[in-house]
């Protein structure tokens, strides 16, 4: 996947329930797509490095994959909200448009909506280190 | 003994001829789904089939499957969208192309060879 | 102090197999015997000592601590010394040392050199394996301090069948060392003729008996075990086993040319050497860790390279004295093809075929992977295309080789015999197909060939009342296995049906004709798992009949396996597999599979085993 384009989709988001669409060639900055999971616990580990991107001023969007309303919410009250938006993937089907695995995932994307990096697994100290120096 | 002969050859031209034309009318369309399924590697799992696997990226590639084949999609457009995203290594069955052309002509090249030995061990004089 | 007992005893061994070369070259025959029979002895000793180890739970040696737990039954403590690569690697030495010990008890040989001379080969092949298990993967290595519990097997591994899967396996593929012995010694000696076969076959369908009854058992294993309702999935582990059996049912053939005509020595010289560096070729894809499969459990990389480099210098040096010895100037004879001989050569090609498509299947995603790192894999359809068609050429030969004589061409005497039965297989196949009621042409060819083998090797034994002939009996219930064989994967391929569902207890669910309802379910308590039993009434036909189905919950190490519940008819099996319930109890995803024929794949391996067992005690 490294290389292409990130693909189009259409989804409900988390806070307004509403379908729409995402482009990620209208963002026209780099940023960082994740898939999270309130019951993954390896997602639980990379949170904290989420936020410290997000309060760089680094983008994220997050994929919420196969979860239940209320857990999500009581997880980003309790851990923080480090995404700009999230939509909601209920069947997996945006992980299958991303070439993902599971969770958690991480992608970065380039000014033109191209995948640049793709990370499987819990961000850790190198992954964040990494991320940092690519995007400032 | 003339009669028995030409009953027998009666009998096996009809079966042949009942066989071909139960073969033309047989609705022998396997579940389709079930062996796309079955062609597809579960990547998260050891030595499994997306059929035979219940993880959770089974278990969505499973609800893929199902959706394009309801939209119309073919079976090649599947597993062509899936290869794409995910590599050939998805694919149970390699396709053939130049990287595994060797894996499909390989066994073939040894049984012509075996047949030239045999041939030319026929033509041998002492 | 255990582990230091141990060691002693591995040393012992390695020091006794050194004096036997010793001998043999000082000419002391008699003194090497001894001594070879001692290393052998201490070797098989310290194979049972480890056994004890397990049993008793010694955490002190590192094998029993990173593969057992002192919660799990005695059965599977027992299974763990060989359930991991150290174990698994004595039990491989201690095999070659068996077959040594019992060649020199069993077999007579007048000429003493000779006989010392598959010994020393066997010996050697002892001490090399002997020496990477003390160097790199020493089942007897000490944790210091002892630990007071272990880390558990793989609950999947946790299994009757898995007891003796593969100690049967193991005796199969090591036999083959004896053989490659046997031959090398032939070569050099320049023994290496018709009366070798009186010497060698024995051996050779010991090994092969045992590797068939290997490849059964693991077979059936995995039917009721994984939970995939199949008996074959062509895993690369699988495929491993069949290179062996593949290439050494096509050597068995080749001596009966061997014994009868001295035809085809070289050939046969050399497939004896294929088979055994096949047999380790399939120990290195399981151990090394390199393949994407269920069996991978226990793996190494670097260790894995050392098999390797083990394996091509025993083949390296086995092809050198095979060039070196061979007499090019034997008596080649015009090849009659539509001849007995004619014919076994065919069924040599088409074995090797088959084999070739299995090893290049197997190696060639490795290679690839390695040299290019491109990755492609290779599933069923890939064997089945290939292996399909050829197969019924195959059968065909098979049906008719076997009445062809010797050294001329009757087969057109045989023609007015063979008309018949194609018509008679002709009939049969047309009223299973009305009565099974698919039509599909694999199927039909597939009936009608295996049909075609199973009426010829009938038809042939009556007349000639070869199933009281003790020469000819071995042939005859192969030949029909193979043909039951054939037969029986068709039409379960062709027949069963499966289907997946989801279900709460208490609601009755109808799929295809078939309801399932969740009497009850509750769970049990056993000492190394939980598990959780629902029991399922299922009514198909009007037939109703009860399947419990459960999943364990493993504790040691924690993990999630499926047990089936099979209920058999005479011609089929139905199969329930669940899963692990999401949620609260609520819903159960399921699986039914109907498997048609599955008992005449179970029967007609018995009967290939069976005839190789029969000619293991043939005696002229």
């Amino acid at each position: 996947m490294i290389g292409k384009d990130f693909p189009e989709f259409n989804a409900k988001t988390l806070n307004n329930k509403n379908s729409s669409s995402f482009y990620p060639k209208n963002i026209k900055q780099k940023f960082i797509i994740n898939i999270f999971a309130s019951w993954c616990a390896p997602c639980w580990t990379e949170h904290e490095f989420l936020i410290n991107l997000s309060k760089k001023n680094i983008k994220i969007i997050g994929i919420n994959y196969k979860d239940n309303e209320t857990n999500v919410l009581k997880y980003l009250k309790k851990l923080g909200n480090p995404y700009a938006e999230i939509y909601v993937d209920d069947l997996g089907q945006i992980s299958i448009l991303a070439g993902a695995y599971g969770v958690p995932e991480t992608f970065l994307i380039n000014e033109d909506g191209k995948i640049i990096f793709k990370h499987v697994g819990p961000i850790d100290d190198k992954i964040y280190q990494w991320l940092l120096k690519n995007i400032l | 003994m003339v009669v028995k002969k030409y009953f027998m050859r009666n009998i096996f031209i009809m079966m042949f001829v009942i066989f071909f034309t139960m073969q033309v009318f047989a609705d022998d369309q396997a579940n389709r789904t079930q062996v796309l399924l079955k062609n597809l590697r579960c990547l998260v799992c050891q030595g499994q089939s997306i059929y035979d696997s219940n993880s959770d990226f089974a278990q969505d590639i499973k609800f893929f499957v199902k959706t394009q084949i309801e939209s119309g999609k073919t079976d090649n457009e599947i597993y062509d969208f899936l290869a794409n995203k995910y590599g050939n290594w998805i694919l149970l069955n390699p396709p053939l192309n130049l990287t595994n052309i060797f894996l499909w002509i390989l066994p073939i090249i040894l049984l012509a060879l075996g047949f030239y030995f045999i041939y030319r061990r026929s033509k041998f004089e002492t | 102090m255990a582990s230091s007992f141990a060691n002693s005893l591995l040393l012992a061994s390695f020091f006794f197999s050194i004096f036997f070369n010793i001998f043999f070259f000082k000419k002391k025959y008699s003194l090497g015997f001894v001594s070879y029979i001692l290393a052998s002895f201490i070797l098989i000793v310290s194979f049972f000592v480890l056994l004890f180890f397990f049993y008793t739970s010694n955490f002190s040696i590192l094998a029993v601590y990173e593969n057992s737990h002192s919660l799990k039954p005695i059965f599977y403590k027992i299974a763990g010394t060989w359930g991991n690569h150290e174990g698994s690697m004595l039990l491989f030495i201690s095999i070659i040392a068996v077959y040594g010990v019992c060649f020199i008890r069993i077999t007579k040989i007048e000429d003493v050199f000779f006989k010392s001379l598959i010994i020393f080969f066997q010996n050697n092949l002892q001490i090399i394996f002997l020496l990477y298990l003390i160097l790199f993967s020493n089942p007897f290595d000490e944790v210091i301090p002892a630990p007071k519990e272990g880390l558990g097997l793989n609950p999947i591994l946790q299994d009757p069948l898995l007891l003796i899967h593969p100690p049967f396996l193991y005796l199969g593929y090591i036999g083959f060392s004896l053989t490659l012995s046997l031959v090398l010694a032939g070569l050099l000696s320049h023994n290496f003729n018709s009366s070798w076969v009186m010497i060698a076959k024995k051996w050779i369908l010991i090994a092969w008996t045992f590797l068939t009854i290997g490849i059964s058992l693991g077979s059936i294993w995995a039917y009721y075990e994984l939970g995939w309702g199949g008996f074959w999935f062509w895993d690369p582990v699988e495929n491993a086993s069949l290179m062996p059996w593949l290439a050494s049912t096509a050597l068995i053939h080749c001596l009966f040319v061997m014994e009868k005509k001295e035809q085809f020595k070289s050939w046969t010289a050399l497939l004896a050497i294929l088979t055994f560096s096949l047999s380790l070729l399939g120990t290195f894809l399981v151990r090394s860790g390199i393949l994407n499969s269920v069996h991978a459990f226990a793996n190494d990389p670097s260790r894995g390279l050392f098999i390797l480099l083990i394996i091509l210098i025993i083949t390296f040096i086995s092809i050198v004295i095979f060039i070196l010895k061979t007499q090019s100037n034997s008596k080649k004879q015009k090849l009659i093809i539509l001849s007995k001989e004619g014919f076994l050569l065919f069924n040599n090609l088409f074995l090797m075929f088959f084999l070739s498509i299995v090893v290049v299947g197997t190696v060639y995603p490795i290679i690839l992977s390695a040299l290019f790192n491109k990755s492609v894999s290779v599933g069923p359809q890939y064997y089945n295309a290939l292996i399909a068609p050829f197969l019924f050429i195959f059968i065909i030969l098979m049906a008719i080789g076997p009445l062809l004589t010797w050294l001329e061409n009757n087969f057109f005497n045989l023609k007015k015999r063979i008309i018949f039965t194609v018509l008679f297989t002709f009939i049969i196949t047309f009223f299973i197909i009305l009565l099974v009621k698919k039509t599909n042409l694999f199927l039909i060819i597939g009936i009608f060939t295996s049909l075609f083998l199973l009426l010829n090797t009938l038809i042939d034994a009556i007349k000639k009342n070869y199933f009281f002939n003790k020469f000819y009996q071995p042939r005859i219930f192969s030949h029909l296995g193979f043909g039951l064989l054939v037969l029986s994967i068709f039409l379960n391929s062709f027949l069963s049906t499966e289907m997946e569902f989801e279900i709460q207890p208490g609601k009755k669910i109808i799929k295809n004709g078939v309801s399932f309802e969740i009497l009850n379910t509750y769970e049990t308590k056993q000492k190394n798992y939980i598990e959780l039993i629902s029991k399922f009434e299922v009514i198909k036909n009007n037939y109703s009949f009860n399947l419990t189905p459960s999943v364990r919950k493993y504790l040691q190490p924690e993990q999630l396996t499926s047990e089936t519940s099979i209920k058999s008819e005479f011609f089929s099996d139905h199969y329930i597999v669940m899963n692990y319930p999401k949620g609260n109890l609520k819903s159960f995803e399921a699986r039914y599979h109907y498997n048609f024929f599955i008992h005449g794949i179970w029967f007609s391996l018995f009967l290939i085993a069976l005839g190789g067992a029969l000619s293991v005690f043939y005696k002229k």
